[in-house]
C-alpha cells in the first residue's frame, strides 16, 4: 500500500498546489549535481512564491543543503536552470547571489569569533543600519560585544542581522533551530513571520517535523536527491510528511512482502532471519549476558557551548546491539565521543559491569568515529601504521621501547587479510586506499583487541555492499561474543537489521522503540523530533 | 641627571629600528602572514641604504631606497607565500638566508679588497641627538592603531587574519589584501634596516641587523598585535639595551650579561603572561586556498 502511494502519488512538484494570486519569485528546474558516483541531486525541481515561508524537508543527504548552496552560488550544478523574479540568472559565487538579493544564514556561522558586533555587521557593506534592523525586530544587539563571547542564540541573530542589512529579500535559513532552546525558536518564528510579512521569501531547511508544521506556508519533501512531494502545510499533517521523508516501505514493510526489491535494505538484511529486522525486541534467553553500560542522566556539552545531550539514560547489555537513529546534528557525535572518553561530560553517570566506567580500560572500547578522515585514520602514513596505531603499545610488539617491526608487519598483513582490505602494498600512505577500504582499517582497528564495548557511528557510510555485509557480520560476532554495541546510524534499515534494541535520537534525547512504536511512520514522526502517543 | 637623559636617548636609539620593523610586522601579521624574513629584509635595507648614501651623498635617498629595496624583496615573499601558498615560515626563512649570503657576497665584492673603512654620509640629527626616524616611527605607531582600528581597510585586512572565508564573501580579495600588506612590511623593514646603517651609525657591517628581525618578530607577539602595545614593547626593549651601555657606563657591579639577556627575559616574561588572553590572528600563517 505505502509503496504504492510512494511511487506513484508522488505529485510533480509542476502541478503542485499553490497559490495562484502569488507568482513564483523563484524557480529552479532541472537541478542535477553528481559527486563522484553519487547522485546528490537528480533533476530536482523547487519553486517558492514571493512572501511565503517554504519549508525544504529531508532527511541527511536528501540534497537540502547541496540544492541551497546551488542557489547560494556556492555550488555549481551539472544542469538545470534558476529563474528570479521571471528572469533566468546564473549564480557562480556567493556575491553573485547576494547582488541579486538572496542570503544565506549558515547553520555554522560566517562570523569572525574575534570581532565585535559591529565590526562583523561592518564587514559586510549594510545598507541599512544594522543595529537599527535589529531594533525593527525587537533585538538588541550590544555593537561592541565580542562574538564569541556571545551565547550560541545571540551570535544566531548577529548572523540573521547581517543577511538582513544586505536587504536580501530571499533569505535561506540552513537548520536555524539545530542550535536553539525552545524558547529561542519560539522568538525565531515570531521573527520568521515578520520577515514574511515584510514581502520578503524565506526558505527553511528542517527536519523537525513540529516547526515546519507551526511556521512554514508550504512544504517541499526530498529524498535522496529527487522531489517526492511539494504541498500547502495546512493541508498535511506530521504523519504524512514524515512517511514522504523516509519513504514508505522501508525494512519492516520490505520483510512482510518478503521484497528486498534489490535496494540496500535486502542486501542488508539478506543474511538475517525476518524476524531480526522486522522488530527490534530486547533480546532475552542465553544471548543476553548480564552486565554492560548503564548511563544516568548524561549531559554532554557540544563545540559551541550548547547542551548537545541532555539527561540521557540508556543501557547497553553485553551480547546486545543498543541501536541509536536519528538525524544527524541531533547529538549523535557528542553521544558518541563522552562514550569513548573523548569529549568530557557536564554531567551524569556511567557504569560499566556496575563499576566504575574508565574507558579504554574498563571496559576496552572499540570506537568507529563518525568521520574517519578527521578522528579515524591518519591518511598520510602508510595503511600497517593505520592498522597499528594502538598495537605497538602491546608488549607482543615491542622490546622495550623499540618495535618489532617484523611481527607488527605479520600483525598488519593478518588484519588486512581478514578484513579484506584490498591494496598490494601496506607500505602506502593510506590516502591511496578508496573510502570503503579506508573505512575497513578503522573498522579492522576498532575490532582488532577483542573490545568489551563498541561504539559505532555510521560504520558503513561509503561502503559498498559486500564490505557494507561484512562490517555487519563483524558487528553481529561481537555481539555473539559478549560484546556490547552501541549502532549510531542515520541509516534506518541498517537499524533496523541488526539492533536488539533501537532508538532514535532528536535534540540530544533518547525515544525507545517499543514493540508497539515501531511503524515507519512512527519512527519518521520520533526523528522529525515529535512524540508518538500509545 | 645627564645618566637619566642619556638613557633616555639611547632607548629611543634602540627602539626606533625595533619599532619600525615591528609595526611592519604587526600589519602583516594582522592580515594571516607571517614573515620571519624580516631580518633578511632588514638586512637588505641596511646595505641598500649603504650603496645608496654612497652614490648619491644624501642619507635620505639610500632611506628611499632601502625602503624600495624591501618592498622588492617583499614581492618575492609575497609571490611564494600568496600566490604559491607556500609555507610562510620556510619562506621567510630562505629570504633570511638569502639576504645574508647576498649583501655579504656583494659587500666584499665591492668593498673586501680595498681595506679602507667605508664611511657614508648620515642621516641629519634633528634634535636630542635623534634623526628623524624616531618621531616618524612614533606617529607610524598611533596612526597604524587608528587605521587598523578605525577605518574600513583596516578591518577589511583583520578580517583577512582572523576568518579570510568570511572577508572574501564580504567582497575582500584576501590574496590582493596579503600581499599589499607584506610589501608595507617589507617597506617598513627596509627602513628599520636604513636606520641601523645610515641613522644610528654611518657604515656597514656584514650581518649587521644581528637578531633585530626575530627581536621585533617578538614584540609584535608581546605587544599582542597591536601597534601601540608594539610601541610600549619597543620602549621596553630599548630601555633594557640602553641600561647595557649606562650600567657599564656607571660601572655598576652586575656582569654585563645580565643586561644583555635582560631583553630577552622581558620577552618571555610577558609572553607566559600574555598566553591567557593571547590574541593572535585566528588564521596568522595559514595559506588561503578558495574552495
Amino acid at each position: 500500500m505505502r509503496r504504492a502511494r510512494d511511487t506513484v502519488a508522488a505529485p510533480s512538484p509542476l502541478v503542485a498546489p499553490s497559490d495562484p494570486s502569488s507568482e513564483p519569485v523563484l524557480r529552479m528546474q532541472g537541478i542535477t549535481k553528481r559527486y563522484g558516483a553519487t547522485l546528490a541531486l537528480d533533476q530536482v525541481d523547487f519553486s517558492v512564491n514571493r512572501g511565503e515561508i517554504h519549508a525544504l524537508l529531508g532527511e541527511n543527504g536528501a540534497g537540502k543543503s547541496t540544492l541551497m548552496h546551488v542557489l547560494s552560488g556556492l555550488t555549481r550544478p551539472d544542469a538545470g536552470a534558476i529563474w528570479l523574479e521571471g528572469r533566468e540568472v546564473r549564480l557562480t559565487s556567493p556575491r553573485q547571489a547576494r547582488a541579486h538579493g538572496i542570503a544565506m544564514v549558515h547553520q555554522h556561522f560566517t562570523l569572525v569569533p574575534a570581532f565585535t558586533v559591529a565590526e562583523n555587521l561592518q564587514l559586510d557593506r549594510p545598507v541599512v543600519d544594522p543595529i537599527e534592523r535589529a531594533r525593527s525586530l525587537g533585538w538588541s544587539l550590544d555593537p561592541q560585544a565580542r562574538v564569541h563571547a556571545l551565547p550560541v542564540g545571540a551570535q544566531q541573530r548577529v548572523e540573521i542581522v547581517k543577511a538582513l542589512a544586505t536587504d536580501a529579500r530571499l533569505l535561506i535559513f540552513d537548520e536555524p533551530t539545530a542550535v536553539l532552546s525552545p524558547p529561542e525558536v519560539e522568538e525565531l518564528f515570531v521573527v520568521l513571520r515578520r520577515l514574511r510579512d515584510e514581502g520578503r521569501t524565506i526558505i527553511l531547511i528542517a527536519h523537525k517535523l513540529a516547526e515546519i508544521l507551526a511556521v512554514s506556508d508550504r512544504v517541499t519533501v526530498l529524498r535522496r536527491g529527487r522531489n517526492v512531494v511539494v504541498c500547502r502545510t495546512a493541508e498535511t499533517s506530521a504523519p504524512e510528511l514524515a512517511g514522504w521523508m523516509i519513504g514508505a516501505p522501508r525494512a519492516l514493510d520490505a520483510a512482510a512482502d518478503g521484497d528486498g526489491g534489490g535496494s540496500v535494505a535486502g542486501e542488508v538484511s539478506d543474511p538475517v532471519s525476518p524476524a531480526s529486522h522486522a522488530v527490534p525486541v530486547p533480546a532475552e534467553g542465553p544471548a543476553s549476558r548480564a552486565g554492560g553500560l548503564v548511563v544516568r542522566g548524561l549531559t554532554v556539552p557540544g563545540d559551541r557551548g550548547e547542551h548537545a545531550i541532555r539527561m540521557l539514560d540508556l543501557q547497553v547489555r553485553r551480547g546486545e546491539i543498543s541501536g541509536i537513529g536519528g538525524v544527524d546534528g541531533n547529538g549523535q557525535t557528542e553521544l558518541a565521543e563522552a562514550l569513548a572518553g573523548l569529549r568530557p561530560i557536564a554531567g551524569g553517570q556511567l557504569q560499566w559491569d556496575g563499576g566504575p566506567f574508565r574507558p579504554g580500560v574498563t571496559p576496552r572500547i572499540g570506537y568507529i568515529p563518525q568521520d574517519r578522515r578527521r578522528a579515524g585514520l591518519a591518511v598520510t602514513l602508510s595503511i600497517a601504521e593505520n592498522l597499528l596505531f594502538d598495537a605497538v603499545r602491546e608488549p607482543e610488539f615491542r622490546i622495550g621501547p623499540f618495535l618489532r617491526r617484523g611481527a607488527l608487519y605479520r600483525h598488519a598483513l593478518a588484519l588486512a587479510r581478514q578484513f579484506d582490505i584490498r591494496t598490494g602494498d601496506l607500505n602506502l600512505p593510506a590516502s591511496a586506499l578508496s573510502g570503503g577500504n579506508q573505512q575497513k582499517i578503522v573498522v579492522a582497528r576498532a575490532f582488532r583487541s577483542d573490545p568489551e564495548l563498541i561504539i559505532a557511528v555510521n560504520p558503513t557510510r561509503g561502503l559498498d555492499i559486500g564490505a557494507t555485509r561484512f562490517v555487519h557480520a563483524q558487528l553481529r560476532r561481537a555481539r555473539e561474543r559478549g560484546a556490547a554495541v552501541v549502532l549510531i546510524s542515520t541509516d534506518l534499515d541498517e537499524l533496523m537489521a541488526l539492533s536488539d534494541r533501537a532508538a532514535i535520537l532528536a535534540s540530544g534525547q533518547l525515544t525507545e522503540l517499543s514493540q508497539q512504536a515501531v511503524r515507519t511512520a512512527d519512527i519518521g514522526l520520533l526523528m522529525g523530533g515529535m512524540r508518538v502517543s500509545g | 641627571m645627564a645618566v637619566l637623559e642619556g638613557t633616555l636617548q639611547t632607548t629611543a636609539t634602540m627602539a626606533t629600528p625595533l619599532l619600525l620593523a615591528a609595526l611592519g610586522e604587526n600589519v602583516s601579521q594582522r592580515a594571516g602572514v607571517v614573515n620571519v624574513g624580516l631580518e633578511g629584509m632588514m638586512l637588505i635595507g641596511a646595505f641598500t641604504a649603504t650603496l645608496a648614501t654612497l652614490a648619491t651623498g644624501t642619507a635620505l635617498a639610500g632611506v628611499g631606497m632601502a625602503a624600495l629595496a624591501g618592498v622588492l624583496i617583499a614581492l618575492l615573499f609575497a609571490l611564494f607565500a600568496v600566490k604559491l601558498t607556500a609555507n610562510q615560515v620556510v619562506v621567510g626563512v630562505v629570504i633570511n638566508l638569502l639576504a645574508l649570503g647576498l649583501t655579504g657576497t656583494v659587500y666584499r665584492a665591492r668593498f673586501g679588497q680595498t681595506g679602507t673603512s667605508l664611511v657614508t654620509a648620515k642621516l641629519p640629527v634633528i634634535g636630542a641627538n635623534l634623526t628623524v626616524l624616531t618621531p616618524a616611527a612614533l606617529v607610524a605607531a598611533f596612526g597604524l592603531w587608528w587605521w587598523l582600528y578605525r577605518t574600513r581597510p583596516g578591518l577589511e585586512l583583520r578580517a583577512c587574519g582572523e576568518y579570510p572565508a568570511a572577508a572574501d564573501a564580504a567582497g575582500v580579495s584576501v590574496g590582493r589584501v596579503r600581499t599589499l600588506a607584506i610589501l608595507f612590511c617589507g617597506m617598513m623593514a627596509g627602513i628599520a634596516g636604513a636606520f641601523l646603517s645610515v641613522g644610528e651609525v654611518n657604515t656597514f657591517i656584514e650581518n649587521m641587523t644581528d637578531g633585530r628581525g626575530f627581536i621585533a618578530l617578538a614584540i609584535v607577539t608581546s605587544g599582542r598585535w597591536n601597534p601601540l602595545g608594539c610601541l610600549i614593547a619597543s620602549l621596553v626593549f630599548g630601555f633594557a639595551q640602553a641600561l647595557q651601555f649606562q650600567g657599564q657606563a656607571l660601572g655598576l657591579q652586575l656582569p654585563y650579561q645580565f643586561f644583555v639577556a635582560l631583553p630577552y627575559a622581558v620577552t618571555l616574561c610577558v609572553l607566559m603572561m600574555g598566553g591567557r588572553w593571547s590574541q593572535a590572528p585566528a588564521a596568522l600563517g595559514r595559506p588561503y586556498r578558495k574552495a
